[in-house]
Parts: C-alpha cells; structure tokens; sequence
C-alpha cells in the first residue's frame, strides 16, 4: 500500500488505515519527538496529538509534499506547542523514563553518546535545535527541512550552518578519535 | 555566502556538500575548492566527525515505542475515526446553515434597501400626504388661531365670488 492509498483509507476513517500509519511512521515520528522534548512521556503525547490532528485534517493534504513530511510538520508544531505549555523535563529524568518504558527503550551500548548529544542540543534555541535534529538525526533534506519548518530553503542553510558552529565546540570532544580541533 | 567566518566565504557551501545538497558540477567546484583550502579542509572534517557522532548516538539507541504506548494511540485514532464523520457532517450542515441565513440576510437587506428608495423618491417629487380632519369634529385637536383662520379665508373666499 503506499502512501496515496493510506491517505484515501484515512479519508474514509477506516480503521485498518490507522495501524498502517503507525506502523509505517510511528517510530520515526516517535524519535523526532523523543529528541525535541528529551522524555518519552511527552513524545508519546506529541505523536499521538500529531496523528490525531493528522487524522482530523486529512482532507486538507494535498500531496504536495510527502505524507511523512507533512506528518513532521505537523509533529513539529505538537512538539513546541508541548516544550511551551509544559516544563520538559531535563537529562536527568530521561535515563529513568528511558529504562521505565514499555518493553521499549534504548539498545544496549552507547547511550552515553546519547545524552551527550542530547544535551549538546539542550544548549542550542528551540529554532537550532530542530533543524539540526531534523538534518542530523532524522536525515531531511534541505527541501523537506524547508517545508516541515515552512521556510525558505536559504534560512535552512544559513540556520544549519550557524546551528552547526554552535555544536561544534560542544560535540566535538565526543567525537571519534579524540575529536578534531 | 558569507556568514562571518573570516577565514573563507565558501564555507556554507562545504556544508552543502557535505550534506550532498549540491549538484554534481558543483560539488565538483567545491572539491578542487577544498583541496586547496585549509580552512574549508578543517570544516569539511569537523563537519563528518559532528555526523558521526550524532550518527553514533542515533545507531542503536533510537527510543523504541512500546507496543502497549502503539496499542493506546491506535485506541485513541479509532474513536477518533468514529467521531470524524459526524464532525464532517456537522461541519457540512453548519456551512449550510450559514449559506442560508447568508442568502436570507441578503434577501431581506435588498428588500429593505428597495423599500427606502420608493421613499425618498416619493419625496423628492413633492408628494404630501395630507390628512384632512374635519375641523368642527375635533376641534381640540386643532389650535384656535388656526381654525379661526381657515374660517377667515372660507369668508373672503365666499366674499369675492360674485
């Protein structure tokens, strides 16, 4: 089924639809959310707010990007609208959330890099933060980036760069080998 | 673009080629550019060692949701699935609803606004209306100095007809 499909099942309301979108984005969009708000508890409310207002509006996709670009989009508005009315919780409270979770959580290894990176982009604006999440963690191109955010494709390039000279006095110890000066 | 780095003003666009944004001739620009740049050199190598990391910390370690947190927001879209179509339906009716009372208001302001023009236009060509009462029947109604003069002008009236 691809996605052209999903969306007219999902204009119909069929129930069969739903699972298929959260089968086929749920994980990703979940990981978008995880690293904009930094615990699962919110991300879980953000994707779920995400794929209800997508459900909602469904009518009014047009195709002219990409259903898991609109969906990001979508996603991104849920998430600052969460990071504004609620006090996100901090680093500290991810690990336990991250090790509560429902048979889910992180792989074993590597998890240090994790919060380290996690709290590299803590330091960053909101505005930073989500373009560097949407390039470096979630792989959007420039032209998805631009429309997720809805903005020009040149502040994209001139927000990733500066975004990514803020980073890399604080990644770069992290960095394999030593890290480069 | 240059965006205050002092040391080379083709440094945006090694992160263009870095994140494989450029077309091919460009892309080919930007290499013999950086082979023989030191500063967009240094920037091309911070930049792979910031993507490794961030690719380092992605791999593996991506937040997994849980069947049970899948099983709750497929819970939610269903009956949000149920409640769809009827909030469709509602919103068709309240479009309707508003189309009629739209026509309606429209209906009635032409009404209204034809019903002003025959007005002023009876007024404009000089057309009175005038209620004659009959004098002796009410003469409370009517100011003395008026009825005495109505009866002034019926005498001389009656005077200067032969």
């Amino acid at each position: 089924m691809n996605d052209q499909v999903l969306v007219e099942q999902l204009r119909r309301s069929d129930p069969a639809a739903y699972r298929e979108l959260l089968d086929r984005y749920g994980q990703g969009l979940f990981g978008t959310a995880y690293s904009m708000l930094g615990n699962r508890a919110d991300a879980e409310d953000a994707l779920q707010e995400t794929l209800l207002a997508a459900c909602r509006q469904i009518g009014s996709f047009q195709g002219r990007s990409s259903l898991r670009t609109w969906l990001t989009s979508i996603l991104m508005n849920q998430s600052a609208r969460l990071r504004r009315s609620r006090a996100v919780r901090k680093m500290a409270p991810v690990d336990e959330s991250m090790g509560a979770s429902d048979s889910g959580g992180r792989g074993s290894g590597g998890g240090d890099v994790r919060m380290d990176v996690m709290a590299s982009l803590e330091t960053l604006s909101p505005e930073h933060k989500e373009i560097v999440v949407l390039r470096e963690l979630r792989g959007h191109s420039y032209d998805e980036i631009a429309q997720i955010l809805g903005v020009p494709r040149g502040t994209v390039e001139s927000r990733l760069f500066r975004a990514r000279q803020q980073l890399k006095a604080r990644l770069i110890e992290y960095a394999p080998h030593g890290g480069a000066k | 673009m240059r965006l205050g780095d002092p040391e080379c003003d083709q440094l945006i666009r090694v992160h263009l080629y870095h994140d494989g944004e450029l077309a091919p001739d460009e892309a080919r620009q930007v290499e013999a550019h950086v082979r023989g740049c030191p500063a967009c050199t240094a920037e091309l190598a911070k930049l792979r060692e910031i993507s490794a990391v961030f690719a380092g910390a992605a791999a593996g370690n991506e937040p997994i949701l849980g069947d049970a947190a899948m099983s709750r927001i497929e819970a939610k879209l269903v009956a949000g699935g149920r409640i769809y179509p009827v909030l469709r339906l509602a919103r068709v009716i309240t479009a309707m609803a508003a189309c009629v009372l739209l026509a309606a208001s429209l209906l009635l302001w032409q009404q209204q606004a034809k019903a002003n023009t025959a007005s002023s236009s009876a007024q404009s060509q000089g057309v009175r209306v005038v209620a004659i009462k009959d004098i002796d029947a009410s003469p409370a109604s009517t100011h003395p100095t008026e009825i005495q003069l109505a009866q002034w002008i019926v005498r001389n009236l009656e005077a200067e007809q032969p």
